[in-house]
């Protein structure tokens, strides 16, 4: 129980508001089919804070983000979101009370143009009238969309792609986002790019949970930050208490990137 | 020109009726990703249930109230609840298999509710087919060419402007990439599901009740006819486009009226091409275009999310179970074996050695979609051209009998590989629907000359001989046919256990991955393609053998979709599963024989949910069961183990 | 000669040009890198390398034998083995049936008589496959369904599936994409280590600039289908062209 502990108190030390985090798990197991993936894991999200998940190749990380949003049913314990359980929600419900989720990999529809891609979630969003002045304002921000937006999105690059997704975020912002491997084979400056729309997004007010295999990225942007093995929680906390694990996992030839 | 006009102007009414086919396929591929076999299934329950309001008496306004507006709708709900909901994310060829069930299974079930009796004269949808609006270069326009034409010019249009301008076209267009990824966008794909559903049965049922009148009897076959055409016009269109499969469905309806009425009536040529006519447009469509390889067809980016399949029964088990259930496997065997030859009246004898040639043909379906994951759905016409190769040699050059079963697989085998080389180099759907189309092709035109099939007279086949030792007797010829099941048993074993097996696991694992490890899939697949015709050609030329007489009946196009059903009902993965499909399908048949004659259209309405079944537990209904069997005794034997 | 050259290759999707004009050449025994921005068309041009695109023009010689126009599965059995960035695996096999069919299939074994008269069983072990698993470290996953395993023992499993068929060049698709940083590392000395007994050549599409440095003596830059540095890989990353194009540096 000690990881709880350990977040509890970080909760505290941030003082970050006197509301509900928004994302709690409490003692979530979730397996597909005969592999169990996660076994007993408590976290939580503080309102307003960015959070990020770590930890080796098959630890769970994205099982997490797939239970949070529905995806992948739990088989024990139980989700709250801001405060309201929401444990066996359907996807799509829990998206409409806040919750987003840029998946790994491709998150976008490879084969709807990419104003169509925006225009599914905003006319569900913002109605008719919103939808076209969200997307006005989407593709000013990202030209290079503009310039595609009647282009398939599954012919964008890998960078473009996850603009479109993070685009989408941006223009109905949620309470809590859930990002996966955002970076992942990205060149360095498509991940700039990508971890300034983030950073954009954390501005207008939503929460953030981050997975990341690229530590220091995570890091730059991190407050807190959960370690994952094997299924478990093994060690949470704001970032600058890091414990020897996470140092340890920091720790190699990677740090200059 | 008068001429063209006046034998095009015909056409139209037939081209739009496989326009609003086409229309319909395309829509329900485009957007759920399941390519409806049963599309014509439910043209057919609308047509019927029209049928029997009108009959009763109704309006014909109340009868189209009840058949298109009501009950096709609930029918497309009731196959999204019980059936397509469960399998969003499943690949392509699962999602056909599903579909071929609801095309064998739906009409059976209307004929167990309304009875099979003979349906003549559909009655007209809206305006009365007797009088005469106009006149076009000489053709006169009734009623119901006129009622056709206006009805589905309104509708395509309508749904195009659906699919295109509105939100919920937009969704249902999202639907079929990822409906998990429609969720996250905050949107009940559920809701969406149904709607493409609903849209799409609605779509039918109004092609059934408008088509219905252009035949003189209503009958399920005509719709599944039908389907090829519609398939071909919806293949103009790559699949996705709504405006090119209309005007290919509109092509086809005109080009098929020029062809009757230019070509010589009552000639081969004029009774053979107009059949033929879908099913060349559909493979010189497959050949060439590109854009049907199925590229535009994206994975889920979500489908981690599902569990893995799970293991075999004998995998959960160790090795010591597996043993047990190999011994028992002989055992049933031998006892099987014994008991045929001792104390099994003649008459199950005779049925039981029907099992043994059908286990035959199931082989070339376990080989060709468990071991290799293609789908061919004219496994039929291969057994039947093995029979007719057989009989024709066999009566014109007098070769022995046995040469001719091996003589008759040969020749299914080259057939096999002309089928097959064009549309394998195009994927797996693109196999399905040109080998649909070649078995109805066989079925109508290739097996009716006198030197094939004889049509509905058919051949005879003499029992063998070899040497003194003459099979005509039902123990001798079981004998035969046992030991030749063993023999094709084993080479399919072979297969799986060598390196042909072990490279088709790793091709059905990733094609791309395959390649790279230097397997020439090609070669690889028209290999597994030729020897499972063959497998089909041996199986069917020891039916005719054991018939004595076989007509192209035996082996008509539908039999070729029951065939993949019942195998998949039982377990396509394994040799077992095949023997298993034979045995159930000959014993099943003949028990449904001791019921009132309705009762029969049980026995499609069985295997027919079987394959639905197919998506959920696509190893088969005996090896899942097995399977829970087993992990309930390995739950016994030790508390189960926490894995990683 | 060079063990793999390719010269002048363009490749354009409908209007867009993907590769402009590339040339590079790989010798034997040498690794080799191939970094660029997103879309800068690195995957196509190692799809051409592969045979899983065809180049519009240019040459592609392997040992000095052209070879453009070869399926992927005659490049195969040339000596180009492969890995890919998303695996691809063979559902349903365990790591030792991966390495066996494809070391049957290395050997030419895949003859549907030799199945027939029963000299195709695959159950029996190799001697060269067992070896591959312990160098690895794959020995204990060996008999493991595939599904169960993670990421990291994935892409061990290609790289064995590959390297059983003792290919001259091996290509590799952004092999640390999915790893940690830790994982990376390890993944980089099992490739030097590879590297050192065998002498495999190597070209790898790759994105951690670290790992890069670790395995390859020299490095392409591509941006929008054009080679725009080659070199060393300091010196490469030094220069102030690739610093703007692909890291996003400002000079």
């Amino acid at each position: 129980m000690k990881p709880v502990d350990g977040l509890l108190e970080a909760t505290a030390v941030l003082e970050v508001a006197p509301e509900p985090p928004v994302l709690e798990l409490r003692d979530v197991s979730a397996s597909y089919g005969r592999f169990r993936a996660l076994f007993g894991v408590s976290l939580s999200v503080p309102a307003g804070s960015v959070t990020a998940l770590v930890g080796p190749n098959g630890a769970g990380k994205s099982t997490i983000a797939r239970v949070v949003t529905g995806l992948v049913p739990v088989t024990k314990g139980r989700i709250f979101f801001s405060g309201q359980d929401v444990t066996g929600l359907p996807t799509w419900k829990l998206v409409r009370l806040g919750v987003a989720h840029a998946p790994e990999g491709r998150s976008v529809f490879a084969t709807l143009d990419v104003e169509d891609n925006l225009r599914l979630t905003f006319i569900r969003a913002l109605g008719r009238k919103g939808t076209a002045e969200a997307l006005g304002r989407a593709f000013e921000r990202f030209p290079r969309l503009a310039d595609r937006r009647r282009q398939l999105a599954g012919t964008l690059s890998g960078g473009e792609q996850r603009m479109l997704a993070l685009a989408r975020v941006l223009a109905v912002p949620p309470k809590l986002l859930v990002v996966d491997e955002l970076s992942l084979g990205l060149a360095p400056r498509v991940v700039e790019d990508v971890y300034r729309a983030l950073r954009e997004i954390r501005d207008a007010g939503t929460s953030l949970l981050v997975i990341e295999q690229q530590l220091p990225r995570a890091l730059e942007l991190a407050e807190q930050v959960v370690v994952l093995r094997k299924g478990k929680v093994v060690e949470a906390g704001p970032v600058d208490k890091l414990g020897e694990l996470v140092r340890e996992l920091l720790a190699g030839p990677g740090e200059s990137s | 020109m008068t001429q063209f006009l006046s034998y095009a102007i015909p056409g139209l009414p037939y081209g739009c009726v496989f326009a609003l086919m086409a229309v319909g396929l395309v829509l329900t591929y485009q957007t759920s990703g399941v390519f409806n076999l049963a599309y014509g299934a439910q043209a057919y329950a609308s047509a019927l249930i029209f049928y029997v309001c009108v009959n009763a008496g109704w309006p014909s306004w109340a009868a189209f109230l009840a058949a298109v507006v009501v009950v096709a709708p609930l029918l497309g709900l009731a196959m999204d609840r019980f059936l397509y909901r469960f399998i969003r994310s499943a690949p392509v060829l699962v999602k056909l298999v599903s579909a071929l069930g609801m095309l064998i299974a739906i009409p059976s079930v209307l004929q167990l509710i309304f009875g099979g009796q003979e349906r003549l004269a559909p009655p007209s949808l809206w305006l009365p087919p007797d009088s005469v609006y106009f006149h076009v270069a000489g053709d006169a326009i009734n009623g119901t060419e006129l009622s056709t034409v206006i009805v589905t010019l309104a509708v395509v249009l309508l749904a195009s402007l659906m699919s295109h301008f509105t939100q919920i076209g937009l969704r249902m267009r999202a639907m079929a990439e990822s409906p998990r990824m429609v969720q996250l966008a905050g949107i009940n794909s559920e809701r969406v599901g149904v709607a493409i559903w609903v849209l799409s049965s609605f779509l039918a049922g109004l092609a059934g009740v408008l088509l219905a009148p252009l035949f003189a009897e209503l009958q399920a076959l005509n719709f599944t006819d039908l389907l090829v055409a519609a398939i071909a016009a919806a293949a103009l269109g790559s699949l996705t486009s709504l405006p090119l499969a209309f005007w290919g469905g509109i092509g086809l309806g005109v080009v098929q009226e020029l062809l009757g009425g230019y070509l010589p009536s009552g000639s081969v040529l004029s009774s053979g091409l107009r059949p033929a006519l879908p099913f060349a447009v559909l493979i010189a469509l497959l050949l060439a275009l590109p854009g049907l390889r199925e590229r535009w067809f994206h994975d889920d980016p979500l489908a981690a999310c599902d569990p893995p399949p799970p293991q075999m029964a004998a995998a959960i088990g160790g090795h010591g179970l597996e043993e047990l259930l190999r011994g028992g496997g002989w055992a049933v065997l031998a006892v099987f074996l014994v008991s045929c030859l001792t104390w099994v009246p003649p008459n199950w004898t005779f049925t039981l050695t029907q099992g043994l040639a059908y286990s035959i043909i199931f082989l070339s379906i376990v080989l060709l979609t468990g071991m290799s994951g293609q789908i061919s759905l004219c496994q039929a016409a291969f057994a039947g051209i093995g029979a007719f190769t057989c009989a024709q040699l066999v009566s014109h050059f007098g070769i022995s009998v046995f040469l001719g079963i091996l003589a008759g697989g040969a020749v299914a085998a080259v057939v096999g590989v002309v089928v097959a080389m064009p549309a394998l180099r195009l994927g797996g759907l693109a196999l399905a629907l040109a080998t649909l189309a070649f078995g109805l092709l066989a079925d109508n035109v290739g097996f009716q000359f006198p030197w094939s099939g004889n049509g509905d007279s058919g051949v005879n086949i003499p029992r063998p001989e070899l040497g003194s030792i003459n099979f005509t007797s039902g123990k001798a010829f079981f004998v035969l046919a046992f030991v030749l099941l063993i023999i094709c048993a084993a080479i399919v074993l072979a297969i799986r256990q060598g390196t042909t097996g072990r490279e088709l696991a790793a091709m059905r694992g990733s094609e791309l991955a395959a390649a790279s490890i230097g397997t020439n899939l090609a070669k690889l697949k028209i290999t597994v393609f030729a020897v499972a015709a063959a497998l089909a050609g041996v199986g069917g030329a020891l039916y005719g053998s054991l018939q004595g007489t076989v007509s192209p009946n035996d082996f008509n196009s539908i039999l070729s979709l029951v065939f993949m059903v019942v195998v998949v009902t039982t377990g396509v993965y394994t040799v077992q599963g095949a023997i298993q499909a034979g045995m159930a399908y000959v014993i099943l048949y003949q028990v449904l024989d001791y019921l009132p004659s309705q009762w029969r259209n049980l026995f499609p309405i069985l295997f027919g949910l079987g394959a639905v079944t197919y998506a959920l537990h696509p190893e088969g209904v005996v090896e899942w069961q097995k399977r829970r069997v087993v992990e309930i005794v390995v739950s016994w034997r030790k508390h189960p183990e926490p894995v990683a | 000669m060079a063990l793999i050259e390719g010269v002048g290759i363009s490749k354009r999707y409908g209007g867009i040009v993907a590769l402009d004009d590339v040339s590079l050449s790989v010798e034997r025994g040498q690794a080799v890198g191939l970094v660029g921005p997103n879309g800068a068309g690195k995957t196509t041009l190692f799809d051409c390398l592969n045979g899983v695109r065809h180049p519009d023009s240019g040459e592609i010689c392997f040992e000095g034998r052209r070879m453009d126009r070869l399926p992927v599965y005659e490049r195969a059995r040339l000596g180009i083995g492969r890995t890919f960035q998303r695996l691809e695996l063979f559902a349903g096999m365990s790591p030792r049936e991966h390495l066996m069919v494809a070391e049957r299939v290395h050997r030419g074994d895949g003859r549907l008589w030799k199945d027939l008269i029963g000299r195709g069983r695959a159950r029996t072990p190799v001697a060269r496959v067992e070896e591959l698993l312990v160098e690895l470290g794959l020995e204990e996953v060996a008999d493991d369904p595939i599904e169960s395993l993670s990421q990291g023992h994935g892409r061990l499993v290609e790289l064995g599936r590959a390297l059983v068929q003792d290919p001259l060049l091996l290509l590799l698709d952004e092999p640390s994409s999915g790893f940690d940083t830790r994982e990376a590392s390890a993944f980089a000395a099992v490739l030097v280590e590879v590297r050192s007994r065998r002498e495999t050549a190597m070209l790898l599409v790759e994105h951690d600039l670290d790992f890069v440095r670790r395995v390859v003596e020299r490095t392409y830059v591509l941006d929008f289908g054009k080679v725009i540095a080659s070199g060393p890989v300091e010196e490469v990353l030094a220069d102030p062209v690739v610093r703007r194009a692909y890291l996003g540096e400002a000079t």
